[in-house]
């Protein structure tokens, strides 16, 4: 009888330490990393060549007229085992600006609409994300533009993660739309009316290189 | 109504709304004082029509960027989180030298060199203060002098101007600077010099008009005028509409180099502001040459109208030409993927078999 009860023991502390450790490993099971597992967040130095913004906007109320800014900069900081959030700093010079019309090129830098003279450049700084599917979030940050800063949500996804000859490589691909009207860029709205619209759409590619971990 | 009829009648409206409405404004203005000769000495027909071609300016201003874009610049708007823009102050100059049109000719005396004295003075003035107060971006001290001089040219391009001519003279210059803004890709600009330009127009009609109904004996006597060339005992002009005439081409002649994004040409803009002058002195020496018996303002209409066509008409042959060497979107983008080398040089035959 001592024997059985022994070993009746010994199962139901067996037992007792298997579901306690189930209870203990349940949230890291469900998604939430440990504490000892989490990776700090790389820094990806964004690759002018392959980083770029395009934008859409309507024309006379017909078209979509779509057009680019080339060679985005900065950085972007983020955990490759998608662990947190990134954090975005981009910058887009507006002399960049390209629709495949010089003239129209002009234009756009021009004080009617993005002013290139006074504000040279377009930025972007996330201030706080949210998981919102695999690998992808909507980040909220500030966006200035033309001198006025507003807070904006954008749709970020990761797009990938590769090899390149300098090392790994990440992508990224942002969606977001903006009325210009509220960066002071209202020439076309209501004079004239209807000959570009207000609304516009922005997709943003970004690739960048992850720097290599400090030996 | 349509489809095309509701598309130019947006166009028409933003044209009356930005140009036309604001000469007709000017216009009303100008009328109590453009029905009397040029030539009077009553200081208010200047200071009048000065304030008129200004106006015509602020207003146009005001319709295409709304009126808290002049406000700001001296008040805080509540809820106005736009920020200034730095040629906005063209708005702000043009306001101020309408409210100066009014009181420049009241501080001058009533003696020929009190006029001089005053007019130069305030012409300096006006100069130094733009100089001051109007920074277009890019620009350093060196174009800040060239900014001054502009100015300073440009108001003695137009006091040298015959009174008669004066108006005709503005409607050209502004004409001029609004086509060449607009080839600059600065729109907004170029209708506010549309609107003084059509202004000068109107407002140079009506004294025009007003002039074929004068009295037979005051023709007579303005027709020796013009004969001799000599200045009858009068006093000189106040300066009022030279002094705001020429400050708005000098400053809108350097705003639209500030903020060129074409840049095809950087001497567009000193010719501009040049344009009076050679006016005057082609009137001046076309007289001598073929013994002009009439008033000088025909020949000054021909000739800056030949001069300004002949700026315009070259603009726009070095834009085609520039057009003409600019590299194609799919070299740009072949140079952008490093591929220049490889398929500049693989012929059209080879490639044609790599894609099949």
């Amino acid at each position: 009888m001592t024997h059985r009860a022994a070993l009746a023991l010994s199962v139901l502390s067996l037992a007792s330490l298997a579901v306690a450790s189930l209870a203990a490993t349940a949230p890291r099971m469900q998604g939430a990393p440990a504490a000892s597992a989490a990776v700090a967040p790389s820094a990806i130095t964004l690759d002018p060549v392959h980083s770029m913004a395009v934008f859409r906007v309507q024309h006379l109320g017909a078209g979509f007229f779509w057009g680019r800014f080339n060679e985005l900069s900065g950085t972007v900081q983020w955990p490759l085992d998608d662990s947190a959030a990134p954090v975005f700093d981009v910058v887009a010079e507006v002399k960049k600006v390209d629709t495949g019309s010089d003239k129209l090129d002009g234009n756009l830098q021009g004080p009617s609409f993005f002013n290139q003279a006074e504000f040279p450049t377009i930025a972007f700084k996330s201030t706080s994300a949210k998981k919102i599917g695999d690998r992808r979030y909507a980040v909220t940050g500030d966006l200035t533009l033309r001198g006025v800063t507003k807070s904006i949500e954008v749709d970020c996804t990761v797009t990938g993660i590769g090899k390149g000859p300098a090392g790994q490589k990440v992508g990224f691909e942002c969606t977001f739309a903006i009325n210009r009207a509220d960066y002071g860029m209202k020439w076309g709205i209501d004079a004239p009316k209807g000959a570009l619209g207000n609304e516009v759409k922005m997709v943003i590619a970004l690739e960048g290189d992850v720097a290599k971990p400090k030996e | 109504m349509s489809e095309n009829d509701s598309f130019f009648s947006e166009i028409a409206q933003y044209v009356f709304s930005v140009v036309v409405l604001p000469a007709l404004i000017a216009a009303v203005i100008a009328l109590p004082v453009a029905l009397k000769p040029l030539r009077s000495r009553h200081r208010w027909v200047e200071a009048g029509i000065a304030l008129a071609l200004m106006t015509a300016f602020a207003v146009s201003f005001a319709r295409e960027l709304g009126s808290n874009a002049l406000l700001r610049q001296v008040v805080a708007i509540p809820d106005d989180n736009a920020p200034f823009e730095r040629w906005h102050r063209v708005g702000m100059t043009a306001v101020v030298l309408g409210l100066a049109a009014l009181v420049v000719p009241r501080l001058q005396g009533n003696s020929t060199r009190a006029r001089l004295a005053g007019g130069v003075g305030f012409a300096v003035l006006s100069a130094l203060l733009v100089s001051f107060f109007v920074r277009f971006p890019g620009l350093n001290l060196g174009w800040q002098l060239v900014q001054f001089l502009f100015v300073l040219f440009g108001i003695a391009s137009f006091a040298l101007m015959w009174r008669g001519a004066i108006l005709w003279a503005a409607w050209i210059s502004f004409g001029l600077l609004g086509f060449l803004v607009a080839e600059s890709g600065f729109a907004q600009l170029a209708v506010m010099c549309g609107a003084v330009s059509a202004a000068s127009f109107m407002i140079a009609v009506i004294w025009w008009t007003a002039g074929l109904f004068r009295s037979r004996t005051e023709r007579e006597r303005v027709r020796e005028e013009a004969a001799d060339f000599k200045n009858p005992e009068e006093l000189p002009s106040t300066g009022a509409i030279a002094i705001a005439l020429g400050t708005m081409v000098g400053v809108v002649a350097m705003c639209g180099r500030a903020y060129d994004s074409a840049r095809v040409w950087d001497h567009q803009w000193t010719l501009a502001v040049f344009l009076p002058a050679f006016g005057w002195f082609a009137a001046v020496k076309m007289r001598q040459w073929f013994k002009w018996k009439r008033g000088y303002a025909p020949l000054v209409i021909a000739c800056m109208l030949l001069s300004a066509g002949g700026i315009a008409g070259y603009l726009k042959w070095r834009q085609s030409a520039s057009r003409d060497t600019v590299p194609s979107t799919d070299q740009k983008s072949l140079d952008m993927y490093g591929d220049r080398g490889a398929a500049s040089h693989v012929p059209a035959g080879a490639q044609a078999a790599a894609r099949r």
